[in-house]
């Protein structure tokens, strides 16, 4: 290799693979004409010295090959070391340039970390909800099938009937398996601490179609579920630890579930699995009866065939049913509403109502990304134009467009990459500090790890937010042609046309960005204070609950419960602490439902139903005391009213207005059931006001209170009671009384009724969370962003300004420039982003109940916050400018 | 005469055109072949196939440049010459030659009747 060919690349010869293979041949050549030309000087013929030549130099085409293939190998690997050397150099060059200018760099990569943990936090959530909801092999093969009855779908799942199950699973063509499984509260007393957990009685192939094995242990076998077979059960990860202190014993370990003993642990299933959604622990369903269809308790899961679509297997089930409902009419009530069957994916439907909130606030986080990115457009480009000395001359030495384009992206993929680091970091610690300190209980299937997958998908995401900064400058070294801006940096002008045209696309683009985001984050965040703003009707604040499901096979007259919760309420209203306390069947915004048909023999009142369905709670008196609940008319239930034979209720303002309108409803009556009968009979004797037992923002509903009687008492429910501080400080004394009216019950932990509402709403206050430091951070970078690239186009112009002043301006009409200017840009930026958010919101408005885009004064604060941000932002510099003296900015060169 | 084609022993060639070259004039394959000849009094004949390759994969490992010149008959040929790295090589390789020999003719003399 010459010198030459060492030390300046770009001029190396032998450049091509061509040319490498044309000189193999003609070496070869030459060499047959020296041998010749040999040969002939010994005394030869021209003919008989080539053929000597030709047989002397013997398989030439074989040599001819290994010096090609030699040639190329090389000129490959040359090719290759040379271009990471090229990018070595760069980043080596970017390092230096760093270091001597910190500033920039520090800046740039802090600004798109903040980017990057938005999007880091949003794709994680997404792609563990919406992507890849369920942790299993597989997981979209998984389907739901149940009966289709809105009521109970509400609830997160579809319910069906084991019999249902039998023929589905003996009928079906679409699933590879189907499993079907209880839902169960277990109470688990044999540890020392006794808890209560929900468990699952599942069949068969569960484990398989999930495709889930133990992690210690084994799974269920067939001889599991023959009749007689010794009781078994898998414990959940979770269980483990907390009961039995993660003790490897515990395999044949005999626990006592529900009061029964001896129940062998024969598993433990690994940490996170919970299927369907809280369960902890499952034994083998043993059911040899099908049992009646209307039995709608459990929950069927299938695997899809390989190819097989939900619509074709809904359609085939759809056919079952209907067979089914032919083959056994008397098993389905005529008077009912027809049976239909609904296959759902299971990932999606626990997710039902949040897929777009979720793509929602991925969409932000993009957009927040995408600000981010323009910001850095903006500093990179002020950067760039510093820089085109720089460029210009190692453009003139010699330096091709494509290298100084590759240098430059280099740089700006380096500053990606530190950002992306930190983004992804804060990310993911943002995702534990939310999640862990989330005052109340996620579903375990809410696992949000940043794991390899999305870890990837981010990486991806960090490189084209580089890519995507880096266009701008790399568009303005593409002009960067050697000489011209040699010449013109010697005379300072203002900027060119183009790059100023791309800064006003930039400040329009951001501008545009940021009432995009601020309008959705604005909306969003209306809409949620606006549901919290209906509250649930209670003294949320103040009251502690404890759930209690009486062990039956203790208890087992309903004598035995109404002593219980009777004795219970009265004892602890005599403790220290306690304001009030109350028995309630199901807690306001508790999870769990109550509702009974109800209809009256006036048939007028009812609209046009012949009945209605309304929630029932049985309370103690002095529930609404305890709870705050205002009485509107009537009384309140009286020690008196738990005796036997009087059935009387009281109800909530909403029903009373069904059934009688404006009317007093003291004193009416109606009757439980689908038709009057006079055994079943109601009578009112007062009304409170609406509770939302959905939790705050839900419709409050129908509800009738009926009295805790010895009559009708219930095995299960909530003691209530009210604090004067906060109530947690009463869950000691709380669960001191209950221990001491039975020791070994099993209990789950006190919660407050916020923390109940928070429960039930936990996916809105996730995304509302989010939204809101979304929306914190957006305001920023619109703020910072904006200035920033409004103040730098108008001191770019100082030039222009200072040779109009020269030439008489006055101060005011440069201001009235500037000004229109800012406006002008200001005005196409917000009715950009507002045409755009308007249609993506008519876009989302039919899938998604939480968003209103009915709703100006968001619009309008979004548009006035803008508008002054960005007249303020030209203006202040250009009072600056207009201050100036001309004189000392035309010397300035 | 000796043919030295491409299965001769391994790295003959290469230590032929090394030290051949080591005169530090530049030459084409014609004259490294007769050179070899020359210099072994007509024993060592490397074949003409064998040569190209051997000094492509050497002038591709660094250790010989090439570049066209016109010959002394007129004609453009591709002149190779020894590297620095090319010359280090040499004394390497003859080091090595060296001591292998030494080494082969003292076991080949140490147990001559085991041959027969």
């Amino acid at each position: 290799m010459s010198a030459g060919e060492k030390w300046w690349p770009f001029f190396r010869r032998e450049d091509t693979r061509e040319q490498l293979t044309r000189n193999v041949d003609a070496e070869f050549d030459a060499h047959l004409e020296l041998r010749t030309e040999q040969l002939k000087s010994e005394g030869l013929s021209e003919e008989e010295a080539r053929t000597r030549a030709g047989a002397l130099l013997g398989d030439s085409e074989r040599a001819a090959r290994l010096c090609k293939r030699t040639d190329h190998t090389w000129l490959l690997r040359d090719r290759i070391a040379h271009f990471l050397g090229s990018i070595l150099s760069d980043v080596g060059y970017a390092l230096r340039l760093f270091r001597t200018s910190p500033l920039f760099a520090c800046m740039a990569a802090l600004c798109l970390a903040v980017g990057i943990t938005f999007i880091t936090t949003t794709y994680t959530i997404l792609d563990d909800t919406v992507i890849h909801p369920l942790p299993y092999e597989e997981s979209d093969e998984l389907v739901m099938v149940g009966r289709d009855d809105t009521v109970l779908i509400e609830m997160n799942f579809i319910w069906s009937s084991y019999a249902d199950f039998l023929d589905w699973d003996d009928q079906n063509h679409v699933f590879e398996q189907m499993a079907i499984m209880s839902w169960e509260a277990f109470a688990v007393t044999d540890p020392e601490d006794p808890v209560r957990v929900f468990g699952s009685a599942v069949s068969k192939d569960f484990l398989s179609l999930l495709r889930v094995t133990p992690v210690l242990g084994r799974a269920f076998t067939p001889d599991d579920y023959r009749p007689g077979a010794e009781p078994v059960a898998l414990i959940g990860y979770g269980l483990w630890q907390r009961a039995y202190g993660g003790d490897p014993a515990i395999l044949g370990h005999r626990m006592s579930l529900n009061g029964e003993e001896g129940r062998q642990v024969v598993g433990v299933m690994p940490p996170g699995f919970s299927f369907p959604a809280y369960q902890e622990t499952w034994t083998p369903l043993r059911q040899e009866e099908p049992g009646p269809r209307g039995n709608t308790a459990f929950i069927t899961v299938g695997r899809l065939r390989d190819g097989t679509s939900i619509a074709a297997a809904g359609a085939e089930m759809g056919q079952i049913e209907a067979r089914l409902v032919e083959v056994y009419p008397d098993q389905y009530p005529e008077d009912g509403p027809p049976v239909e069957v609904r296959v759902a994916p299971f990932g999606a439907f626990l997710f039902h109502r949040m897929h777009t909130p979720f793509l929602i606030i991925f969409i932000v986080g993009c957009l927040v990304l995408l600000l981010t990115c323009s910001n850095l457009a903006n500093l990179a480009l002020s950067r760039a134009a510093d820089r085109t000395r720089e460029l210009s001359v190692r453009a003139v030495l010699g330096a091709g467009r494509g290298r100084l384009i590759q240098q430059v992206m280099i740089e700006n993929l380096l500053i990606a990459l530190t950002g992306g680091v930190i983004g992804i970091g804060l990310g993911h610690l943002c995702l534990k500090l939310l999640l862990g300190h989330m005052p109340f209980v996620l579903p375990s299937y809410m696992q949000f790890d940043v794991n390899l997958r999305v870890l990837a998908a981010l990486v991806g995401i960090v490189m084209l937010s580089g890519v995507i900064f880096g266009l701008a400058p790399a568009f303005a070294v593409r002009r960067c042609a050697p000489g011209t801006s040699l010449h013109n940096d010697s005379v300072r002008m203002s900027p060119g046309r183009k790059h100023t045209r791309m800064r006003s696309s930039l400040v329009v683009l951001q501008i545009g960005l940021a009432t995009i985001i601020l309008s959705v984050t604005g909306l969003m965040m209306k809409n949620y204070l606006e549901s919290q703003a209906r509250r649930v009707g209670v003294d949320t604040e103040h009251l502690l609950g404890q759930y209690i499901g009486l062990p039956l096979w203790e208890y087992r007259t309903q004598e035995s419960w109404y002593t219980f919760f009777q004795t219970g309420v009265e004892r602890l209203r005599n403790r220290p602490g306690i304001e009030a306390a109350a028995y309630i069947s199901q807690a306001p915004a508790a999870r769990t439902e109550w509702t009974a048909t109800i209809c009256t023999n006036e048939t007028a009142a009812i609209s046009e139903q012949p009945f209605l369905v309304s929630r029932v709670r049985t309370i103690s008196s002095g529930y609404f005391e305890t709870a705050r609940i205002p009485l509107l008319t009537g009384r309140d239930f009286n020690s008196t009213d738990s005796g036997e034979g009087t059935r009387i209720c009281i109800i909530s303002r909403t029903l009373a207005r069904t059934l009688w309108g404006e009317e007093d409803p003291v004193g009416r009556s109606f009757f439980l059931g689908r038709e009057p009968n006079p055994e079943r009979i109601f009578q009112v004797v007062g009304m409170v006001e609406d509770v939302r037992h959905g939790g705050p923002g839900t419709e409050a509903g129908l509800c009738f209170y009926m009295p805790l009687s010895p009559a009708a008492p219930r095995p299960d429910g909530w003691f209530l009671v009210r604090s004067s501080g906060k109530p947690r400080t009463l869950a000691s004394i709380l669960r001191e009384t209950i221990r001491e009216l039975d020791p070994h019950l099993a209990m789950s932990a006190p919660r407050t009724v916020t923390e109940l509402a928070w429960e039930r709403n936990w996916r809105t206050i996730i995304v509302t969370w989010i939204i809101t430091v979304i929306a914190f951070f957006a305001l920023l970078l619109a703020l910072v962003g904006i200035v920033g690239i409004v103040a730098c186009e108008v001191t770019n112009r100082r030039h222009e300004f200072g040779i109009r002043l020269a030439l008489g301006a006055d101060h005011r009409s440069i201001l009235k420039t500037v000004l229109t200017r800012g406006g002008g840009m200001a005005g196409i930026g917000i009715a950009v982003g507002l045409v755009v958010t308007l249609a993506a919101m008519r876009l989302f408005s039919g899938v998604v109940t939480g968003i209103d885009t009915d709703y100006p004064v968001v619009f309008v604060g979004v548009v006035a916050f803008l508008v002054a941000v960005t007249l303020l932002a030209s203006y202040l510099p250009a009072r600056r400018i207009g201050r100036i003296d001309p004189v000392s900015v035309l010397r300035e060169e | 005469m000796t043919r030295i084609g491409s299965r001769g022993f391994y790295g003959e060639i290469d230590i032929l055109v090394l030290k051949t070259l080591s005169g530090g004039e530049p030459m084409h394959g014609l004259a490294i072949i007769d050179a070899v000849r020359a210099g072994s009094g007509d024993y060592l004949q490397i074949e003409d196939a064998a040569l190209y390759p051997a000094l492509h994969r050497l002038q591709r490992k660094g250790l010989l440049s090439g570049e066209w010149r016109i010959s002394d008959k007129r004609r453009r040929a591709k002149f190779y010459a020894l590297t620095v790295a090319g010359r280090k090589e040499l004394a390497r390789a003859l080091e090595e030659w060296t001591a292998r020999t030494r080494a082969m003719g003292q076991v080949l003399e140490i147990q001559p009747g085991d041959l027969t």
